[in-house]
């Protein structure tokens, strides 16, 4: 078989609600060239699909007032121009005809709900559309991502239908969650794909998906499960789903960590004290100083570890360094955990003294300067919204229809939100795509409409996105995920290697929310009982005067036959150790203890694991496609195919079966996928 | 019938056979076939060093989906010991089971677990039995104590 | 090739030259139910045998599967087809969830016959139209199935479980295997004393030649489960008790000295919607497990109670040497040292076991010891050395640390004689789904397609084939 070529290669990446695609593959891997909505309109002959809206109209007279519009907004699918000349040129026929109208849902079909198919000549139309669309030529490989919850049924199905509709001389199958880890360059991670009704949280092990404890399409986990939250809260005050829609993607709608006062709740007395803290009793926030032992610095240390982004700035911007999560262990054991609480707490009477600066000057100007405070401490705050009315009423209003036919309010935000599934041209792709959408200002039940614009302000509802319980049920989910990972000794690489990915975490705050949730929860704290990380310490370091001896967090090693040399120190204070019983231990005894476990665990090949996670951190985003940096990571599982891809088809030609050819496939049939799909 | 549904090639019996009679062949490995569907003769031997047997067995290997691992083995040995006080030889066909614990894929060792008793029970005459997992229990002394206890 | 591409249904097999349709395997155990297709070397379908009730318009709901079992839903209560002692009671809830756990991964979801699939009201209409309807697609009529039964299975269970199959399922053909024998197979040994340590049972099974001799064969009830019920016994003895309160019940939680109570904020359900105190169970469950595998461990060399070689007491030596630590959802947190080996010391000696009015402890013949001692007894004299030198030891619970050691002490000490020898595999995967993947191997062999029983065998001689057939 001659080798494929770059520019021949498909990628198809189906969800819930968005589907990706993408014709050839760039140098530099890009944003999908291709999103469509994942729905199809039941066509007039049953079983066949259209891709948008087709009425049948009856022949009457009206006016044309149609103001020409770029291209871009919120077109049903890449289909034919919707302009209604057709209308027209009927119009002296007498008769019916069908008019596309390209702006509306009604009679959509979607063939994937919650990340399983429930129509499949539904999802198969689209295919087609999609590789109609994209128009490849014969002998190009074909690589889909496939949905955790599919099932090998599924696999041969889909097998089936691409080998046979369109003769593609090359498939591969890759499951979402093994993508991602590609786009990341990890080999063992914990992913958290967020998607718009469910979540999938997969533990990845060696690039081998651990199937038992697998959180598959968690339900009510989704973004359209926060819209839906909002609604909640909202309906009473005249919000509709499609409002809540648009609050939700905006810069105003923020996810605070669990426990966040919201702005009109008590004011704490020092503005920046960590509200988590706040919450929880015994809280040591605000007596930092003068306490040398190690339950105290290590629980201040996490005090200033979770939820340090309640109440920042907004201009911090997002992302950046602002994962939230600090690597306690990696502090304490540096030893330099008084130095580090130190600067901290420098840090924090900075902004506190800022804080009350700006809080005098507010006070002084008498005057609220909303642009000043950050939007986490806002009573209320406006988006802008956008909607289709009829254009009588808009003129009537006075109001002037939108040229720029962009549906999502956008206010003060640097990352873009998720574009509208048509926005073609906004994703960087290198040609336009030939059969583009319509313009804006379609038709909607026969009459002119347009979209306008208009400011809504909202309250702290805002910031209840997710109160639903979405962030407890995924952080159990990854919980129990990770500890279904059947070598003990491992689980700490899983929670250290975490991935947040998909659509539904685009919400402002939500990754961070959900960290810090896992952290509140699941954190084993290394106070003083627990000081040892999951691998006993094959690096073991010198005891400090703190009396914290937390090893380095270390490399997967499952069994740690070789025992480190035994510190002196730590030698001399087994002697001095005095036995207890439940007592809290003594610094003599921990030491003690520890040598005792090294010389325990030295004795045995197999040794017991301790408990996990002992720390855990979100993995970085991958620096090297720079054109996703703006784009934002979220949808990694279509760059993770894009990079597959490259290797399956391109750099390895098949040689480790990454694919399956099409003569395989006439051996072997729909069956013999299994044997290569990922 | 076996468990497995695995069957026993007629050559197997034969070999057996020239064994039981002839006296002068003095062992038969057996193995199933590489695609796991019948059991074949590998080799017969009429050396008498039970150090180049044991070897033969100990270094043999099996694979799998392009795997490869030590691999299990049957045997049947004519095997010849002292009786205690001087009373003379005895001779016994020994039946080996060979499977060792470590370094095996699991499919060759359940496949020939399995499959064990389709090929014993088309031999007729063994007089004992051994299952031998690690290189310990292939030792000719460990071999001897269980033939010469009438074990069966 | 097929002209029209169908929308539903899998693509039929007989259109290829390819290797026959792979068989389903199921492995059903008390707590986990394992499935996935022959000739794979994991199962893929790894999901709870517990499943969820809610209550719903039309009565009590039930929900399958892992996301199901663990959210706390108003008023979720939590159930297990199969009892405590390791016996199916619950036929039809038993059917629809290894039914869910291959048809949630594997195979796909059919119209299987509305009226008992558990997800229709069975009212009189429904009745009617199903009145008549002779052909309808079943579930897993594509797929030959093997299934994997306990020692302890009775003749009847054998038949119901072929009946599942056949007539609820549609199984094209069907085979039953003892799950000791797929374990010793597994493990290379046509001969063997299996101890398969799962969560309701311990079961010994004596294989001899391939065949389980139904005499020796025992079913141990100290197990994942009793341990764990040892270690709730000594946490609420312990002064101050130690608490178990699982994640859903807490908010957030303080870091605290090891010893100290716990500082955590703790969730309230509204008013009458509490999740059943079965839920509760479940979800400490998972914290004993975790404790399970960092801390818990049995004792060796030597008993628990026993003295050590200066003369101390060993229980002396547990309190001061080998604490480990743990930190429960709340913050809790302590080091444990005695209470390590004091969970799992009653698996061999009786003396250790704590109890109280509702857990009685075992008696001297229910030790893991005691209870081989009684297969043994019952074999031949003659099998017995070459079984003691074969043990097989797979399961969950096996893995807890120093078991192998401590049960190879025993057995020495119980039988001075032959030599005892513990085949265990290494990889936490091959011991805890050791007969699934016995049983994977054995229906993906190419001569096993003639072992099956065949639907057609099974309509012209009933359920009682599989007596015959599957020894």
């Amino acid at each position: 078989m001659p080798p494929f070529k770059d520019e021949h290669i498909l990628v198809i990446a189906p969800g819930s609600q968005t589907t990706l695609a993408q014709l050839g593959l760039p140098e530099s891997f890009t944003p999908a060239q291709l999103r469509v909505s994942t729905r199809m309109f039941p066509a007039e002959k049953k079983g066949e699909w259209e891709p948008i809206k087709i009425r049948e109209r009856k022949i009457t007279k009206h006016k044309q007032d149609v103001a020409p519009d770029p291209i871009d907004g919120d077109t049903a699918m890449a289909g034919t121009d919707g302009q209604t000349n057709d209308a027209d040129a009927a119009d002296d026929e007498g008769g019916s005809y069908f008019e596309e109208d390209p702006t509306t849902e009604e009679g959509a079909v979607y063939p994937i709900r919650e990340g399983r198919v429930v129509d499949w000549s539904c999802l198969f139309a689209l295919m087609t559309h999609i590789y109609n669309t994209l128009s490849p030529p014969f002998h190009t490989p074909i690589l889909i991502i496939t949905q955790p919850a599919w099932t090998a049924q599924d696999h041969e199905i889909i097998t089936q239908f691409f080998f046979e509709k369109f003769k593609t001389p090359a498939f591969c199958l890759m499951d979402s969650a093994l993508a991602v880890c590609y786009a990341y360059g990890a080999s063992t991670a914990t992913v958290i794909d967020i998607g718009y009704e469910k979540c999938d949280i997969t533990a990845v092990n060696d690039f081998l998906i651990n199937d038992a404890g697998r959180g598959t399409a968690l339900t009510g986990c989704g973004g359209e499960s926060m819209t839906q939250r909002l609604l909640e809260l909202l309906s009473t005050k005249g919000f509709a789903r499609d409002m809540c829609e648009q609050l939700k993607r905006s810069g105003i709608c923020e996810v605070l960590p669990s426990g966040t006062p919201m702005p009109g709740e008590a004011e704490a007395e020092e503005p920046n004290v960590n509200p988590a803290a706040a919450a929880s009793a015994g809280a040591n926030a605000a007596g930092l100083k003068g306490r040398g032992s190690v339950g105290d610095s290590t629980a201040a240390l996490r005090v200033a570890a979770s939820g340090t982004d309640a109440g920042d700035e907004a201009q911090d911007g997002e992302g950046e360094d602002n994962e939230g999560v600090l690597d306690v262990a990696t502090i304490v054991a540096s030893g330099k955990t008084s130095e580090f609480l130190a600067r901290k707490e420098k840090e924090k009477a900075e902004k506190a003294e800022k804080a009350a600066a700006k809080k005098a000057a507010q006070e002084a100007a008498n005057a609220p300067k909303p642009a000043k405070l950050p939007n986490a401490k806002r009573m209320t705050a406006s988006f802008q919204y956008t909607e289709r009315r009829p254009l009588e009423e808009i003129n009537q209003n006075g109001k002037r229809p939108l040229q720029n036919g962009n549906e999502n309010g956008e206010v003060t935000l640097k990352r873009p939100k998720t574009p509208e599934p048509q926005d073609l041209n906004e994703t960087g792709a290198s040609e336009p795509i030939p059969t583009s959408n319509a313009q804006t200002n379609g038709q909607q039940n026969g009459e002119s409409t347009a979209l306008i614009r208009r400011d809504v302000e909202v309250g702290v509802e805002r910031f209840q996105a997710a109160t639903g319980g979405i962030l407890d049920q995924v952080a159990d989910a990854v919980h129990r995920c990770i500890l279904s990972v059947p070598e003990v000794g491992r689980r700490g690489d899983f929670w250290d290697n975490l991935i947040i990915v998909g659509n539904g975490s685009r919400v402002r705050g939500c990754k961070e929310a959900l960290v810090a949730k896992l952290h509140s929860k699941y954190l084993i704290s290394p106070s003083s009982a627990t000081i040892f990380t999951s691998e006993l310490p094959s690096n073991f370091t010198t005891p400090v005067a703190t009396g914290a001896n937390t090893p380095q967090p270390q490399s997967h090693m499952s069994n740690s036959h070789h025992g480190p040399g035994v510190n002196p120190l730590l030698a001399a204070a087994v002697t001095a150790s005095n036995p207890g019983g439940l007592a809290p231990p003594s610094q003599h005894q921990h030491l003690a203890a520890q040598l005792q476990m090294q010389q325990y665990h030295q004795q045995h090949q197999h040794s017991g694991h301790g408990q996990t996670p002992t720390s855990i951190k979100l993995m970085k985003m991958p620096e090297y496609f720079p054109e996703w940096k703006d784009a934002g990571i979220e949808e990694a599982a279509f760059l993770g195919a894009q990079v597959a891809a490259k290797v399956v088809f391109v750099v390895d030609q098949g040689l480790s079966k990454g694919f399956m050819s099409r003569t395989e496939y006439n051996d072997l049939g729909p069956q013999g996928i299994h044997e290569f799909c990922m | 019938m076996s468990k497995s549904g695995v069957a026993v090639t007629p050559d197997c019996v034969t070999k057996f056979n020239e064994l039981k009679l002839g006296k002068s062949i003095k062992y038969i490995i057996y193995k199933l076939s590489d695609d796991y569907k019948e059991i074949v003769v590998e080799e017969s031997s009429t050396d008498p060093e039970w150090e180049n047997f044991q070897k033969k067995i100990v270094d043999a290997k099996s694979s799998y989906k392009g795997k490869e691992g030590k691999g299990p083995r049957y045997a049947v040995y004519d095997f010849q010991y002292e009786l205690d006080g001087g009373e003379g030889t005895r001779n016994k066909i020994v039946f080996i089971s060979w499977s060792p614990d470590e370094g095996t894929l699991v499919f060759p060792r359940m496949t020939y677990a399995s499959s064990k008793e389709a090929l014993k029970n088309s031999l007729n005459g063994i007089g004992a039995e051994v299952q031998a997992n690690n290189e310990d229990e292939i030792e000719y002394s460990t071999i001897l104590s269980s033939v010469s206890k009438g074990k069966r | 090739m097929t002209a029209t591409l169908s929308n539903t249904t899998a693509p039929n097999t007989a259109d290829y030259g390819g290797d026959e349709i792979s068989a389903l395997v199921l492995d059903p155990g008390y707590s986990v139910t394992r499935a996935g297709f022959a000739g794979e070397d994991v199962p893929k379908s790894v999901i709870p045998s517990f499943y969820g009730i809610v209550p719903s318009l039309n009565g009590p709901k039930h929900l399958y599967g892992e996301n199901a079992v663990h959210t706390p839903l108003p008023n979720i209560e939590i159930g297990n087809p199969v009892s405590q002692n390791g016996v199916v009671e619950d036929w039809d809830t038993a059917t629809q969830l290894w039914e869910y756990a291959i048809t949630s991964r594997l195979t796909n979801t059919k119209p299987s016959n509305p009226l008992t699939n558990g997800l229709n009201d069975k009212t009189d209409d429904l009745k009617q139209e199903m009145d008549g309807v002779e052909t309808q697609e079943r579930p897993l009529d594509e797929n030959p199935l093997l299934m994997s039964e306990t020692g302890w299975n009775t003749g009847k269970g054998r038949e119901k479980l072929i009946e599942i199959a056949m007539e609820n399922w549609g199984s094209p053909a069907f085979w039953l295997a003892r799950s000791g024998v797929l374990s010793a197979f597994s493990a290379g040994k046509a001969s063997a004393l299996v101890i398969d340590v799962g969560a309701a049972s311990t079961s010994i099974t004596p294989v001899h030649d391939g065949l389980m001799l139904k005499k020796g064969t025992l079913r141990c009830p100290l197990a994942g489960n009793y341990i764990s019920d040892q270690l709730r016994l000594i946490f609420s003895t312990a002064q101050p008790s130690v608490p178990l309160t699982p994640h859903y019940l807490i908010n957030s939680k303080t870091p605290v000295d090891a010893g100290a109570p716990a500082q955590a904020s703790y969730r309230t359900f509204p008013i009458g919607t509490e999740p059943n105190p079965s839920f509760r169970a479940l979800q400490e469950e998972r914290i004993l497990t975790e404790f399970k595998e960092s801390v818990v461990a049995v004792w060796s060399p030597g008993r628990l109670g026993g003295h050590n070689q200066h003369g101390g007491t060993n229980l002396d030596s547990a309190r001061t040497q080998n604490a480990r630590p743990f930190e429960m959802p709340d913050g809790y947190n302590q080091f444990f040292g005695v209470e390590r080996y004091r969970a799992t010391e009653s698996l061999f000696d009786v003396k250790m076991a704590l109890s109280d009015a509702s857990h009685h402890a075992p008696t001297p013949n229910q030790t893991l010891p005691q209870m081989i001692a009684q297969s043994l007894s019952q074999i031949d004299v003659d099998i017995r050395p070459h079984l003691l030198s074969n043990v097989v030891v797979v399961g969950g619970s096996s893995l807890i640390y120093g078991f192998n050691e401590r049960l190879k002490q025993e057995l020495e000490a119980m039988y001075p004689g032959p030599r005892v020898r513990i085949f265990s595999p290494g990889s936490v995967v091959e011991r805890k789904f050791s007969s699934w993947i016995g049983g994977s191997i054995l229906a993906s062999l190419g001569t096993f397609h003639q072992m099956w029983i065949s639907k057609k065998e099974y309509d012209e001689h009933g359920p009682g084939i599989v007596e015959k057939r599957c020894k």
